[in-house]
């Protein structure tokens, strides 16, 4: 398959080469880009959750230095698009209009309300404070559960909060039993172990803020955006503004991280598109840090209800699931679809014989919520592998042994689960093995043991997840049968040039997960060139004309199988012409290392002749086309299972609160690796987001609908110095569902940390009667639990927390 | 909950009460407060506060929505809207007065809300904010009262009894006090004064840290000098 004499490219750990130009910012940011004649602009935004608009004054702002208009909702018409949702979960979903820049009604703090176009950004931001606008306050609707009730409605016209209830049934998909029966049994003569669980907001706080571009000055309408999902947004601007694809062209430059967060059709992408077309001039829009926070989308924030079945013997007969989910003031282009992907996996690596899932969907007056890194997967793994450790609790044994008693066992592969995913490999027990031997896990047990005993003041914890998870999205037939908008395929073309460099056009949009260096090893192998030789290029709708863009671990998965096979197609199609060039049948030619040769004699042609002989095409074959270049679509038959094993030691000092990470480990089976450095690279990114939601990070709003964790000093986001270092290592069971035998990573570390990590809190300080400690678990927290026995609390949801005294439960 | 302060003053309760008849007085007492109009029972002015970079001016309005002269007891209720749009700050003052010997016992409960960019850039700082706001406020009730008692925090009564200034006595002149016309020549609250402590308290180690760091320097540079 690969080259046999030159060392494979495919496992070597490549140094990343876009590093050096993204590292050192000497490239096209989207911020970077300056047109000639660009004008800037700055939005106007509610400090409001929920009002109405009464008037807007714009006289002051007009008149500023440089000012060039001040624009409002009322100012545009149709032309200004809407913000969608590409997947309503159920038919009759509820769904507020989402005008990117609404004249009557604001629905949360943030929300834009008029745009500022100044010659300068500074002077569109002094401007935008100038804009004098006159609210009535409406009620707010925060709370999530109150917000179910429908006690305050967010958006009057629709008459309630809830948006969509959306069910999976095992017995009605025919694919298990009744949960409801199991459980019945269950409460007779086995266990039943209810819980109910937060999954606190979070902010994807990607590195490089939004920006965005608005070109109108060509034949064609060019958006620069930082942003995920170009082809997508192409899409929507021409569903939604009413200009044609073909005047449309979506460039995602370099883009610096995304995890979700840049997975949107933005309102500022809409409003500069509008602006820029308005006054025919190139517009820019750039995000502050507060803007983002307050203003990108938010993730997870879900109420877990959990109903596990089981025999005494720790067997689980059935798993109950009912989530809450806050959208926050509109449903996004994902929207309530993150928790339709958990849905699948709350089951995760067991046989389950009955499963229940439902989700209602609830409207709130805070920023909208979307897909953030493991979109619905972590919370699902989160929900089983906490409710494991409690049954193991339950049942007296370690919590390794519950697991193993219930996961699928290697032999059972291809394994079909109770939600009908047929998993196509995986080895549980080999991850498991490795993982408790880097671990020490006897040992730490064993002083875990001690220090009870000896009443340590500070308790040794030992959390464990083995998680997996439904990457790579996806089968286009699923996401149909799902009511999701779009397919789930990849596109990929190859092209040879002249000289006989490769130019590998992909539909995939890297936004820092090192896209060029990966596929840029799997061509150099599959063609038989220098890697050097090989150039990606992506992120621009009329250089990958076609392509679903990158989000859900799916661009190596989708997009890396759709490059092999246009790579491949090229090598078909060059044996004929070096058949006909070597005087030799084509039977009788052998391809490797780039080198096709007549078996038995000594006689062979490079590819890259081959291209130079396509090129001037003087010598071919009759009815042979002078080109090599290849394309191919492919749309995988499944998802890829990625699993692994994650261990966590936690030190928990018992008279203060105070956490210390003392050891984490980590075996994850994610099929073949192409570059050992860039799966470590997202594996300890991975870990840390996971940890941070289970100890750090938590947007907070106020009783007012204010974002009180609204910049970096109040939404603690980790560093390294935050981190330990943790122990990575890897199993390998190869994925079938794509010819490398790849499954995605880039999700597995943030869906496999967060249960690890608590679970570790938990256990070390379970002899205080905790069996919970909401995320995130601050030292405060950990400290209320143990001197009360509780979950440490909810946070308060204030912004002077002292006038909130007594209020905090 | 709300925030409680108490303060006690010599006056005995009808001359307290009285003197509350002046609502412009009352209401200035606010800090960086100026009251520009007063109509019956509502009263029109502004508050100007620095929050580092944010230099925010409510500009609004405030009501006695309620005045019980036999119990001793009214409430405020004002709100100010930033006039750059950085959201509104709204409060209700209950002012309630108990006879206590010859003097009065004065308790202010005050509701502050707070919306917009404040809110959610200063979770830590509001608290301190809303503290010395009404820390001063309530100092400043005292201090009229009480006469040339030495601004002191609430909870500590004021021992002295000098007798009011004149000028402030009675309903008869209400509506327009003299430092109306020429506000104090600083009539914003900055409140840098009050960040800085707490900055302090969180960043002392590292600060301390760096100062180290440049007395090595120092040193070092000084020695290789020689």
């Amino acid at each position: 398959m690969t080259a046999t004499e030159v060392e494979n490219e495919i496992g070597r750990d490549r140094r990343r080469k876009e590093d050096q130009r993204l590292i050192t910012g000497r490239t096209r940011w989207t911020d970077n880009i300056v047109l000639p004649g660009m004008l800037h602009l700055a939005m106007v935004r509610s400090p409001f959750a929920h009002a109405t608009i009464t008037s807007i004054d714009t006289s002051a702002a007009k008149a500023a230095p440089n000012v060039v208009t001040v624009l409002t909702g009322a100012d545009f018409g149709e032309e200004l698009g809407v913000c969608i949702n590409a997947w309503p979960i159920t038919p009759d979903q509820v769904t507020p209009g989402h005008s990117p820049m609404p004249s009557d009604r604001v629905a949360f703090a943030g929300e834009i309300v008029a745009v500022v176009v100044a010659r300068s950004a500074a002077e569109a931001r002094d401007a935008a404070e100038l804009v004098d606008v006159e609210y009535d306050e409406l009620p707010a609707a925060l709370d999530l559960k109150k917000a179910a009730a429908d006690e305050v409605i967010a958006h009057p016209d629709l008459g309630t909060n809830k948006s969509a209830y959306w069910v999976f049934d095992s017995a009605e998909a025919g694919t298990g039993g009744n949960v409801e029966d199991a459980i019945a049994k269950a409460r007779t003569d086995g266990i039943v172990i209810e819980r109910e669980y937060r999954q606190q907001r979070l902010i994807p706080a990607f590195m490089e803020p939004r920006s965005v571009v608005v070109d109108p000055t060509g034949e064609q309408y060019v958006m620069y955006s930082a942003t995920q999902i170009p082809h997508i947004v192409r899409f929507a601007l021409a569903a939604t503004t009413g200009v044609p694809e073909s005047k449309i062209r979506v460039i995602a430059p370099d883009v610096g991280g995304g995890f979700g967060g840049k997975l949107q059709v933005t309102p500022e992408e809409w409003i500069a598109w509008a602006v820029g077309r308005r006054i025919g001039k190139p517009v820019k829009y750039t995000e502050t840090r507060s803007e983002s926070l307050v203003s990108g989308h938010h993730g997870r924030d879900q109420w877990q209800k959990l109903t596990l079945a089981a025999e005494k013997d720790g067997t689980v007969t059935g798993f109950k699931v009912e989530l809450l989910a806050d959208l926050g003031a509109y449903v996004a282009i994902v929207g309530g679809g993150v928790p339709v992907l958990g849905a699948f996996m709350f089951n995760s690596i067991y046989k389950f014989p009955a499963y229940h899932f439902a989700v209602q969907t609830v409207l709130t007056n805070k920023t909208w919520t979307d897909a953030y890194r493991g979109a619905g997967r972590p919370e699902a793994t989160y929900a089983i592998e906490r409710i494991m450790d409690e049954l193991a609790v339950e049942v007296g044994v370690d919590p390794l042994v519950i697991r193993e008693k219930n996961w699928i066992k290697h032999e059972e592969f291809p394994f079909t689960t109770v939600c009908g995913l047929e998993y196509d490999s995986g080895n549980y027990e080999a991850a498991t093995e490795k993982a408790k031997e880097m671990f020490g896990y006897d040992a730490l047990r064993a002083e875990q043991q001690q220090r009870r005993e000896a009443g340590d003041p500070v308790q040794l914890g030992i959390g464990i997840s083995t998680f997996t998870e439904m990457c790579g999205l996806a089968p286009s037939r699923v996401l149909g049968s799902l009511d999701y908008g779009a397919g789930g395929w990849e596109h990929a073309a190859v092209r040879m040039t002249p000289l006989g460099k490769v130019e590998v056009v992909t539909g995939a949009s890297a936004h820092g997960q090192g896209h060029e260096t990966a596929f840029s090893q799997i061509v150099a192998d599959r063609l038989g060139v220098p890697f050097e030789d090989v150039e990606v290029l992506h992120g621009d709708t009329q250089v990958a004309p076609r392509g679903l863009d990158t989000y859900g671990s799916r661009s190596l998965v989708v997009g890396g199988e759709a490059i092999v096979r246009a790579a491949d197609k090229v090598v078909e199609k060059a044996k004929p012409i070096a058949a006909h060039l070597l005087e030799a049948s084509v039977d009788d030619l052998e391809f490797s290392a780039g080198r096709f040769s007549v078996r038995g004699t000594d006689q062979g042609l490079g590819i890259a002749e081959i291209a130079t002989a396509v090129f001037t095409a003087h010598n071919l074959p009759d009815g042979v086309e002078p080109t090599l270049d290849s394309d191919a679509a492919f749309d995988p038959t499944s998802f890829s299972f990625p699993h692994g094993t994650h261990l966590c030691a936690m030190e928990v000092d018992t008279e203060t609160g105070a956490l210390n990470m003392r050891k984490y480990v980590c075996v994850d089976d994610i099929g073949t690796i192409i570059n050992p450095l860039i799966v470590a690279g997202q594996v300890h990114g991975g870990l840390v987001q996971g940890i941070a939601q289970a100890l750090w990070e938590e947007a907070v709003y106020d009783d007012s609908g204010t974002l009180v964790s609204g910049s970096f000093v109040d939404y603690l986001l980790p560093t390294a110095a935050d981190t330990i270092t943790f122990d990575i290592d890897h199993t390998t069971s190869p994925s079938t569902t794509n010819s490398l035998g790849t499954k995605g990573v880039g999700e597995a570390g943030t869906i496999a940390s967060t249960p690890a990590v608590v679970n570790a809190v938990v256990d070390a300080v379970r002899q205080f009667g905790v069996n919970d400690i909401q995320m995130p678990c601050t030292p405060e927290r950990v400290w209320r639990a143990i001197q009360t026995g509780g979950k440490g609390g909810a946070t308060t949801e204030a912004a002077m927390p002292h006038f909130d005294e007594g209020e905090g439960s | 909950m709300d925030l409680t302060h108490r303060f006690t003053v010599p006056t005995p309760v009808e001359q307290t009460w009285a003197h509350f008849a002046d609502i412009a007085s009352v209401a200035e007492c606010f800090p960086g407060a100026a009251v520009t109009s007063v109509e019956g029972d509502t009263f029109a002015g502004s508050v100007k506060v620095k929050l580092g970079p944010i230099a925010l001016v409510y500009n609004g309005s405030g009501t006695f929505v309620e005045k019980d002269d036999t119990a001793h007891r009214f409430v405020v209720d004002a709100k100010g809207k930033d006039k750059r749009g950085n959201g509104t700050a709204g409060a209700t003052v209950t002012l309630t007065m108990a006879s206590a010997g010859t003097g009065t016992d004065v308790e202010v409960v005050t509701d502050l809300s707070i919306t917009g960019k404040p809110a959610q850039f200063g979770r830590g700082v509001m608290q301190d904010v809303s503290d010395k706001l009404l820390g001063q406020f309530v100092d400043c009730l005292e201090q009229r009262l009480g006469g040339e008692a030495e601004p002191t925090v609430p909870h500590v009564s004021v021992a002295e009894t000098p007798p009011e200034q004149p000028e402030r006595e009675g309903p008869s002149e209400p509506s327009t006090p003299k430092h109306l016309a020429d506000p104090p020549a600083d009539d914003s609250l900055d409140l840098g004064a009050t960040v800085l402590p707490v900055l302090a308290r969180s960043y002392w180690k590292p600060a301390a840290g760096a100062l180290g760091v440049l007395l090595l320097l120092w040193w070092v540079v000084s020695r290789s000098r020689r």
